[in-house]
């Protein structure tokens, strides 16, 4: 008799099994029997294994128990609460119907706000991915101060606020004068602010993808004074040195701030640290949306709020109440570069 | 997924089972099903259910047929409570798992897919009860039953008055009945797959889908069972009636693997 049994492959094992399983008297037990005649094995081998389930099947009555009156009254009864009682829904498949039903509300409602938010958003999203993928690579204007000449070619200054340049920097003056120049009062700032910058001479078209880099060094950074990075829908002049429609970097004291064309103020602010060498500011845009970057990390991504059919110009504003001091930070270069 | 490597056969369990005592249970008395509106259900005498099958009797319970179940109750008392004692060896255990195994099978007869084996559903429930009873019982094995609702021709579980009962040749009493002292004594997968399909006459593709164990392994079991108690039959004669007990569970499966020894 074997040891082992290869049941997958051995269909005389497969035969005994079933033997085994019927007991005896089956004709599964019979032909078990038969096999072993044809195939001339021994029935010695197995006649221990055929009389061991002879005798469990003379035991079959081998704890063999049954219902008394009193168990079958408790089945019976406890039968006649449950239908009484429930529903004939279980208490599982109620537990389940309902999760179903909240998993599924659940789902609606994920369903319709990205439904309702895709309308707006996507293009959003659309625009601000095609601008972080867009490589600016064309110079459109460029402002380096260096030899120091002010204005820069294809720049124009504005506003009474004095402007400086040295070291290869654009600063506001030490101190804003108490006297003579225009007033420069921005509705955002609130009044008594003097502005002075430079902005672009020729306007860019609003279907003008841009990427607006400027470089800064800073110094031991104060509440006094403010820098504007922007790009303004409206032309900048001697009467219009505010610009009160722009996309708007802004520094002051030691936190950078971005503030959209319609006014409202980005929620994420950013500390930027003293006496850097160079810290670099950047925006991108195109007719939609604007991604801005500071000190190399993303302060903005969105829309900007400006018009998309009016022509821009792009700009550094320094602004500062009479005898603040402003020359706290310098401007290094500022580049305007299209794709 | 298992595979399904052979064909069901059909229980003699239940047709035994409706001839055994336990068809003695007063149907009568169970009240009359409650129909659910514009449910065309026939109202049948219980004479007439005895005669469907389970699986139709299965099907009139998911309407709420308190009759049709008491049916079914009567075919697989006895099976079942049977079962709970060869596997659970308490009487206090079988009698409060076996009521459970009704109530319960009554209350998700919603969660029975037709036509599925009715026997094979019930014992899967009946299994899952009696796992769930043995790992119980061993954080708390105090039961406080004084009263036992069961009746058996041998409740004490001594195989001695079975063996006697089945044959007058005393030599063969004797291997019988240490036949069935070494099944207590064989692993529990073993002694499942004997039990299962011998005492309970179920093929190996019920017994698949009642332990989730694949036909195969379970083929392999029932002859690797066999063969311990085989190895039992003419081994030392008894010494009176006590004597047998001295066969432990060591001496009847030397070679059996501790490891897939699984609570049952």
């Amino acid at each position: 008799m074997p040891d082992t049994l290869n049941l997958e492959s051995d269909e005389f094992m497969t035969l005994l099994t079933d033997a085994l399983r019927a007991g005896p008297a089956s004709p599964e037990w019979r032909q078990a029997v038969k096999a072993l005649r044809d195939t001339n094995q021994s029935m010695d081998e197995y006649t221990l294994l055929y009389t061991a389930r002879e005798h469990l099947e003379s035991g079959k009555d081998y704890r063999s128990v049954r219902a008394g009156p009193g168990f079958t009254r408790k089945v019976m009864a406890g039968v006649d609460d449950q239908s009484s009682g429930g529903t004939g829904v279980p208490t599982a498949g109620l537990i389940a119907l309902l999760a179903a039903g909240a998993i599924l509300v659940v789902v609606v409602i994920v369903g319709v706000m990205l439904l309702k938010g895709g309308g707006t958003s996507n293009p959003q999203q659309q625009a601000i991915t095609e601008l972080n993928a867009t490589l600016f690579g064309n110079k459109v204007l460029t402002a380096a101060f260096n030899p120091p000449i002010l204005p820069p070619e294809g720049w124009m200054t504005f506003g009474g606020l004095p402007l400086t340049v040295k070291v290869n920097e654009l600063r506001s003056a030490a101190k804003a004068p108490t006297t003579n120049g225009s007033v420069a009062t921005t509705s955002s700032m609130g009044g008594g602010y003097r502005a002075g910058g430079i902005v672009s001479t020729a306007s860019l078209a609003a279907e003008q993808p841009i990427e607006i880099d400027v470089a800064l060094r800073t110094a031991k950074l104060v509440e006094d004074g403010i820098l504007q990075i922007f790009v303004s829908d409206e032309p900048i002049d001697e009467a219009h040195t505010s610009g009160s429609h722009a996309l708007v970097w802004q520094l002051k004291g030691t936190e950078g701030r971005v503030f959209l064309a319609d006014a409202t103020a980005a929620p994420v602010a950013q500390r930027v640290p003293n006496w850097q060498k160079e810290y670099p500011i950047k925006l991108l845009l195109n007719r939609d949306a604007a991604v801005v970057q500071a000190g190399g990390k993303q302060l903005y991504a969105g829309g900007h709020k400006l018009s998309s059919d009016r022509p821009r110009y792009v700009g550094v504003r320094f602004l500062a109440r009479p005898g603040e001091r402003g020359d706290a930070v310098g401007v290094t270069s500022v580049t305007i570069l299209k794709p | 997924m298992q595979r399904r490597a052979e064909k069901s056969t059909p229980s003699k369990s239940a047709a035994a089972g409706s001839k055994g005592p336990a068809a003695k249970t007063p149907v009568a008395a169970v009240k009359p099903p409650k129909v659910a509106a514009g449910d065309e259900l026939e109202e049948l005498q219980p004479a007439v259910l005895g005669k469907a099958s389970d699986e139709d009797l299965m099907k009139r319970t998911q309407q709420g047929d308190k009759i049709a179940f008491s049916v079914l109750y009567e075919r697989y008392s006895s099976s079942v409570l049977s079962y709970l004692y060869r596997m659970l060896g308490n009487l206090e255990d079988v009698e409060s798992i076996g009521q459970e195994v009704f109530l319960r099978a009554f209350r998700f007869a919603p969660t029975y897919r037709y036509p599925q084996k009715f026997s094979t559903w019930l014992f899967t429930i009946t299994r899952n009860l009696a796992i769930n009873s043995s790992r119980r019982r061993k954080r708390s094995p105090v039961r406080n039953i004084t009263e036992l609702n069961l009746e058996g021709v041998d409740l004490s579980g001594d195989p001695y008055q079975v063996a006697t009962r089945a044959t007058d040749n005393v030599e063969k009493q004797e291997e019988i009945a240490r036949v069935l002292k070494a099944l207590e004594g064989l692993p529990t997968d073993q002694k499942e797959v004997i039990v299962l399909g011998v005492f309970q006459d179920l093929s190996y593709a019920q017994m698949e889908e009642i332990t989730g164990t694949k036909a195969v392994t379970l083929r392999s079991r029932m002859f690797h069972g066999l063969k311990k108690l085989a190895s039992m039959i003419g081994g030392p004669p008894r010494e009176g009636r006590g004597g047998a007990s001295s066969h432990r569970a060591e001496e009847v499966a030397p070679d059996a693997d501790p490891a897939v020894d699984k609570e049952v």
